[in-house]
């Protein structure tokens, strides 16, 4: 495949086993820059371990097998060092995941610890503010960043989260249902975030939902999964106004 | 309050429980009550100065001050835990993420397995197969080239020695430090993993982060080794050389409060005063296992706490 300008994800003929399942079945689309993916499809369709394909963390999973291609930003997951290209992207889990261990102030410190982003304290310092306001978590953290995360609400975790993974800026970011365990409240102010990081930075994001309606209102394009096939994909609009595929439809209503 | 249906079978346990208790309570008891003669009598130099004068003419005569066994006790565990801990951690983590499955299970059970030798063969082993080993090819190297080191500076005579003890003792508790930090390993949710890797982090950097995470149970471990290594008998008695000598050569024998009550015990009842000297030994054996443990088990707990299900 060969890299095609303008594009920050380009998938073709990805195909996924475990344990001789076959989870991910030829799976092919490309997201522009700059732009937000909506993931959608019922529990178990395969979403997660799509996402864990573009990033690799599907070699952590004992016999798993790869197929296919994934460019993210002109980079071939596959044939680069797994760390270098985990580095172009973050991601933001399912359930809040903030090291326990660490203060709040060291789960954002970390990534750019890690990938040597930082030469002095002050440029460290700076970063994590930076990360925590885009993640808008810092006014309500800002005077306890030496608290560790249990402390904070779910939905605060999760945005913590965020701000970890927004600290290595990263080019894509992928987001695996991370309204999904949190209260409305939380949820309005991650896809606040989200918009606000389009607006502002070169990044790419990957959004895994469950809720039709987040999806219409915060994606450009969106993806539809059914047990591992991509069924439908293309612009939210033209997707939400008139879907060509059943099952969609369905999904779309809220029906499966 | 425990439901009526399992009050019976409660109450039924309940003097095993108490025995076990009362077990103990005894046991400190007896331990402070045979100590006390000897305490009573040299007072803090019991533990602040070396000496083994024992004598049957009668009480006047004898003066005893368990310096260099307390010395060797802690040079040899010393040893013991900072050999032990990085092995332990190294293989924790190369069987958990590195080793193919089956390779992984066969070892665990053949480390679970030294866990459960008896020490004696430890003992025997270290005597006739790791002295020797380490006379010829560490210490004596070690004492030609390097002498004006302090810890190299002595001949290592028969090789029996506090780095021979502290070494064998190292061998003794990693499958034990291994078992550990192993459970503690396993405790950590998948979730946190995958959130080290995707920061981009190396194996190495991924280390460091399952390291952190898992730090209360490294201290636990050590702490539960530095115990155990503490109260090894047998095994060190065969090895460590049984001399009075406080010295920095590792290459030089020394003694351990273990080692020493298993040497002499037999004949302690010659002696006046002799026995209850050792008891205070092991008293403070029991003091420091009792420190070790309740840290390590707080530890442990804090583990659970942070992963536990
Ligand atoms: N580590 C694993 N081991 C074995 N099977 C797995 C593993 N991870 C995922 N699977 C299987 O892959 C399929 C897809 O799972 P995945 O988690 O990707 O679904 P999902 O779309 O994210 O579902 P949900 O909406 O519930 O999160 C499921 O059948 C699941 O059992
Ligand atoms: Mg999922």
């Amino acid at each position: 495949m060969i890299e095609e300008k303008g594009y920050a994800l380009q998938i073709e003929g990805l195909n996924v086993w475990i344990r001789g399942k076959h989870i991910i079945k030829n799976v092919g689309l490309k997201v522009p820059k700059r732009r937000i993916l909506a993931v959608m499809g019922p529990s178990g369709s395969g979403k997660s371990t799509l996402l864990r394909a573009i990033n690799r963390l599907i070699d952590l999973i004992p016999e798993s097998k790869v197929e296919g291609k994934v460019l993210v930003y002109g980079t071939d997951v596959y044939s680069e060092d797994p760390y270098r290209v985990r580095r172009l992207m973050g991601m933001v889990f399912q359930t809040p995941n903030p090291f326990p261990n660490m203060s709040i102030y060291e789960n954002v410190a970390i990534g750019p610890k890690l990938n040597r982003l930082v030469r002095s304290k002050d440029e460290l310092n700076e970063l994590v503010r930076w990360a925590l306001e885009k993640a808008m978590l810092w006014d309500e953290v800002k005077g306890r960043l030496d608290d560790l995360p249990h402390r904070l609400s779910g939905g605060q975790q999760q945005r913590l989260c965020l701000a970890r993974a927004l600290a290595l800026k990263p080019k894509l970011l992928l987001l695996d249902e991370p309204t999904g365990n949190v209260d409305p409240v939380n949820a309005v102010k991650i896809e606040e975030a989200l918009r606000s990081l389009l607006r502002d930075l070169e990044i790419t994001i990957v959004l895994v939902t469950h809720t039709p309606h987040q999806a219409v209102r915060i994606s450009d394009y969106i993806a539809f999964i059914y047990m591992g096939e991509l069924v439908e994909f293309g612009l939210t609009d033209t997707i939400a106004l008139n879907p060509r595929h059943e099952l969609t439809v369905k999904f779309l209503r809220g029906e499966v | 309050m425990i439901p009526k249906v399992d009050r019976g079978f409660f109450l039924t346990l309940l003097p095993f429980a108490a025995v076990i208790f009362a077990l103990f309570a005894l046991l400190a008891y007896v331990l402070a009550y045979e100590s006390w003669p000897a305490l009573e009598r040299f007072g803090i130099s019991l533990f602040t100065e070396n000496v083994w004068k024992p004598s049957e003419r009668g009480v006047e005569f004898v003066k005893y001050g368990l310096l260099a066994p307390l010395y060797g006790t802690l040079v040899t565990s010393l040893i013991a835990a900072a050999v032990a801990l990085p092995l332990s951690v190294a293989t924790v983590f190369f069987m958990e993420e590195m080793a193919p499955y089956r390779i992984k299970e066969f070892f665990s059970s053949v480390i679970d397995l030294m866990a459960g030798l008896p020490t004696i063969i430890y003992g025997l082993w270290g005597l006739e197969v790791m002295v020797p080993i380490l006379r010829s090819w560490v210490m004596s190297p070690l004492h030609e080239h390097l002498d004006f080191i302090p810890p190299f500076a002595c001949d290592p005579l028969s090789g029996a020695s506090f780095l021979a003890a502290g070494l064998l003792l190292a061998v003794m508790i990693i499958p034990f430090m291994h078992g550990v930090i192993k459970e503690a390993y396993r405790q950590v949710p998948r979730t946190y993993r995958e959130a080290a890797l995707s920061l981009g982090a190396t194996r190495y950097e991924y280390f460091r982060i399952m390291v952190s995470l898992i730090r209360p149970a490294i201290i636990a471990a050590v702490l539960l080794g530095l115990g155990r290594a503490a109260s090894e008998t047998v095994a060190v008695a065969l090895v460590v050389g049984n001399a009075f000598n406080i010295s920095p050569c590792l290459f030089a024998p020394g003694y351990t409060i273990s080692s020493l009550i298993a040497n002499q015990f037999t004949e302690a009842s010659f002696f006046p005063l002799m026995e209850n000297v050792m008891f205070a030994g092991s008293l403070v054996l029991l003091a420091l296992g009792m420190l070790f443990s309740g840290i390590g088990v707080v530890m442990m707990r804090r583990v659970r706490e942070l992963y536990g299900r």
